[in-house]
């Protein structure tokens, strides 16, 4: 297995597109992973890619990427590519559009691309999925009642650059915005990942006493966003109506603790919730669901974590492989709340992941995160880093 | 010092490789464990129950059992940990025929699985997902299967636990067969006894059958317009015959014929001439005695060809490049096999052998023949030489339908055929094993039920001096 990966801050998709096809060799690759800022995505400037790699998994990122040569950020560029090639491998990319059911929809994608692998049955090593933000938790619930949940499901949100609901997916030729896409991996060698949040919880906790879907309305029968207010000292005090908190909230989520780590000895984890904005009703939009009767934790986050967990995941990721073999690259998920949050520092993210790791990588910034739990269980969370590592035997 | 997030992190981390460590500490551990109890089996369905338990310990599996090779393109199960798979029969389609090739999976559902829904409703009402993996026995692959009553219940990490295991019960398996293989030789050699006994008798059988096996068809053709051009030319001649009687008639005459006589009888020949359209037969006879001779040409090729070809009826000993007589062979099943096999040839030089030229190319015509036969529908033969060792060896490998371990034990028996009646004699191999012995070299099989099958063949520079003597 050999795996590389370019990146291009050209100005114009066309540009992008052929410095990123410059840097491949002139065989086709197993498996392709673009992603970039939402100005890249034009269905012209993509086809001659598509040409180049068939099987081709593409979605937009927060602002572009970031990759083992830097980061590839800007307003309007900012793209980049992560090709696999694997000829002992199979791999397999499908879609289906969420509709009205998304459970259907990750189960449909999961199958198609499982048909594209030309492994129909069989279990695969990893799923990595894009999905658009909204239901995530729905459609990996479809993909976990098709395998299983032996099967680790990673992947990251759609994004774009405004939370403006323009993310885009390249699929076949043509951009969509509302289709689970999956990509089945059946890797020569084996895979290592990690998924971490590294924040702590505070003292203080609440009851959700109303919720609907993703809208907390109510902590203990007061106002989430009055509740939140004072928890958090008056951090959202001066906020309007549909105000935008993401920024604020991105060292204070709220966190529900999902696993108590066994008899109490373990690690507990705590899957995070991100608050986006203040409702109407003083509720508070947050990107995942959250149900009535949960209790919730204020979280606590600091800079410097959020820097250096990138590097931190992706040397664990790497130290689960066997001994014998070394890693051939890697694909991060950083969430976009905390890129945003980390800003000017971004540079640091990269220079500690490569601190850690050798190879080739491609880091997108999304608006939510998918990965494994320590107790072996799929869900979807944000302000959270995932870190696959594919490994040469 | 480290935040609390930090902190916090390294627990994390930490855990995950924990969680990993203790994983392969409990797989060493079991393998270990079970690797004395394995090895103590006596034969493989032994081993396989050993196993059976490892498994049911160590994984959360409902049914473990072993599928083998049956017949081509269908396996059954030979051993199962609660005898609910017992003697099932297995269709080999694309799935199973991954596994054989060396690749252990999961599939993490069993419904509309083609393998899985030839099997009765009541065999897969409790099976969620299954989990399989190759296990090379001395003679062919097998397939282990686990099932869960669960969809997705195996992980990666049990697969790879799985698939060391196998390996685990492969090496087992040859040491459990190194024990049977003791008796199994004896069996062998029994049966290449009474081979010997008969092959006298045999021998002569086989030349004749060969012989009129394979020119029967040749020879058929000439043959049959002979027959009918020989009845035309008997009908010509009679006609002719009828022409002559009555010209005898005149020319018998005592007395000079009349003017008158003559006009009637030279009126009466042209009537004749005409009703028997003499010109007619004329051409034609000529035409159908060149006929003849063409065929009767043809035929003494044949027979000439023939001769020097199997050289049976000199069996001469000389030095002789056996590249030549397999080119030779190969060109004479050629016909035959050209339409679903592809040949390939890997003819090394080869220093000239002291053999007797004939009698081998029967051997590899029957080698040929035989791999033909096994292929089905497409399939690939190779033949292949090399210099050894004070000879040269001969292999020809097929990717037909194999030969089950029974069979094997017998193949070099006199008369036995798995073919239909009329189909084969089962005499190529007993010959062919006489002629290889006769020459002071060996002949080996290597083969796997539904893989394909290679002979090997070592020919000696010199044949043992007491041989060359007899000549
Ligand atoms: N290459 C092969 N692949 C599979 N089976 C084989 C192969 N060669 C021999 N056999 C098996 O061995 C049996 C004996 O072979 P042998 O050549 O002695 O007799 P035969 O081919 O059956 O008959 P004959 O050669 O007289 O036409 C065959 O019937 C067949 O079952
Ligand atoms: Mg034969």
């Amino acid at each position: 297995m050999q795996i590389l990966s370019a990146s291009s801050l050209a100005s114009s998709p066309q540009d992008a597109v052929a410095e990123l096809t410059d840097t491949l060799p002139p065989t086709q690759p197993s498996l392709a992973i673009l992603s970039g800022n939402v100005r890249m995505f034009s269905a012209d400037a993509l086809a001659p890619l598509k040409e180049r790699c068939p099987l081709l998994m593409a979605g937009s990122s927060c602002l572009g990427v970031m990759t083992d040569s830097g980061l590839a950020q800007g307003d309007d560029s900012g793209l980049g590519l992560f090709a696999i090639y694997d000829d002992d491998g199979d791999y397999g990319v499908g879609s289906a559009a969420l509709g009205d059911d998304p459970v259907k929809a990750g189960a449909d994608a999961l199958t198609a691309a499982l048909q594209s692998a030309d492994r129909e049955w069989e279990t695969p090593d990893l799923i990595w999925c894009i999905l658009p933000p909204g239901s995530e938790e729905q459609a990996i619930q479809g993909m976990v009642e098709l395998v299983g949940t032996s099967v680790p499901i990673i992947g990251g949100s759609v994004a774009d650059n405004q939370i403006a609901g323009e993310w885009v997916q390249y699929i076949d030729g043509a951009l969509h915005h509302d289709q689970v896409v999956v990509t089945v991996f059946f890797p020569s060698g084996n895979v290592g990942f990690s998924f971490s949040s590294g924040y702590s919880p505070g003292s203080v906790t609440g009851t959700v006493t109303r919720a609907e879907g993703r809208t907390l309305l109510e902590i203990d029968g007061e106002p989430a966003a009055d509740v939140y207010n004072r928890w958090t000292g008056g951090l959202i005090e001066d906020v309007p109506v549909n105000g935008n908190i993401l920024m604020l909230s991105t060292r204070n989520p709220l966190g529900r603790l999902v696993n108590t780590g066994g008899d109490g000895e373990g690690f507990s984890e705590y899957l995070l919730s991100h608050p986006a904005s203040v409702t109407p009703e003083r509720g508070i939009q947050l990107f995942t669901e959250v149900n009535e009767g949960e209790t919730l934790h204020l979280m606590r986050g600091d800079m410097d974590s959020l820097i250096n967990r990138a590097g931190r995941v992706v040397d664990t990721a790497t130290k689960l492989l066997p001994p014998d073999q070394t890693a051939a690259g890697a694909l991060i998920v950083y969430c976009a709340g905390c890129m945003l949050t980390v800003g000017e520092s971004m540079p640091d993210v990269v220079a500690g992941i490569k601190a850690e790791f050798s190879a080739p990588f491609l880091g997108v910034f999304t608006f939510g995160e998918q990965g494994c739990f320590l107790d072996a269980t799929n869900r979807h969370g944000n302000l959270m880093i995932s870190a696959v590592v594919f490994g040469d035997k | 010092m480290e935040t609390l997030e930090q902190l916090r992190e390294s627990l994390q981390e930490a855990t995950r490789l924990k969680e990993q460590a203790e994983w392969y500490r409990k797989e060493s551990e079991l393998l270990l464990g079970s690797m004395q109890t394995v090895l103590m089996a006596d034969t493989p369905q032994e081993m396989f129950a050993q196993v059976f338990g490892v498994f049911k310990q160590l994984l959360e599996c409902n049914h473990c059992f072993v599928l083998e090779a049956q017949k081509p393109g269908t396996l059954y199960c030979s051993a199962c940990s609660d005898g609910v798979f017992s003697d099932s029969s297995w269709q080999v389609g694309g799935l199973f025929k991954r596994i054989l090739q060396g690749k252990t999976l999961t599939t993490f559902r069993v419904a509309q699985i083609p393998e899985w829904e030839s099997q009765p409703e009541s065999l897969r009402s409790d099976v969620g997902s299954a989990l399989y993996s190759p296990v090379e026995l001395q003679d062919q692959t097998a397939i282990l299967v686990l099932t869960s009553p669960d969809v997705g219940a195996f992980s990666k990490n049990d697969e790879q636990l799985v698939a060391r295991f196998s390996a685990l019960v492969a090496q087992t398996m040859a040491n459990v067969s190194a024990k049977l293989l003791v008796t199994e030789n004896q069996k062998l050699r029994a049966a290449k006894e009474k081979a010997e006994s008969d092959l006298l008798h045999a021998e002569k059988m086989a030349s004749i059958g060969q012989l009129a096996a394979g020119v029967a068809h040749e020879i058929n053709n000439p043959m049959g317009f002979i027959f009918s051009n020989s009845t035309m030319l008997k009908t010509y001649i009679g006609d002719l015959s009828k022409l002559l009687s009555a010209l005898n008639d005149w020319v018998a005459a005592d007395s000079e014929p009349s003017p008158e006589q003559l006009t009637q009888c030279y009126g009466q020949l042209c009537e004749l001439w005409e009703e028997l359209d003499v010109d007619f037969l004329r051409e034609d006879m000529q035409g159908l005695l060149d006929d003849n001779q063409a065929g009767l040409e043809r035929i003494r090729d044949i027979v000439l060809a023939l001769r020097s070809f199997s050289r049976q009826d000199e069996g001469t000993w000389e030095a002789y490049n056996l590249n030549e007589g397999l080119e030779l062979t190969l060109k004479m099943v050629m016909n035959e096999l050209k339409y679903k096999v592809e040949i390939r040839k890997d003819l090394q030089t080869l220093p000239k052998i002291y053999c007797q030229p004939g009698r081998l190319n029967q051997v590899w015509m029957n080698m040929l023949v035989n791999a033909g036969q096994a292929i089905e529908r497409h399939g690939t033969i190779t033949i292949a030489t090399e210099p050894a060792e004070q000879g040269v060896i001969v292999t020809i490998t097929d990717t037909g339908c194999g030969i089950s371990k029974e069979d094997q034990a017998r193949l070099f028996e006199p008369f036995f055929t798995t073919k239909g009646v009329g189909e084969g004699t089962g005499l190529g191999l007993s010959i062919s094993y006489s002629i290889i012995e006769q020459h002071g070299g060996r002949i080996e099989v290597d083969s796997r039920v539904n893989e394909g099958t290679r002979f090997s063949i070592y020919l000696p520079v010199e044949p043992p001096e007491f041989e060359a003597d007899q000549v």
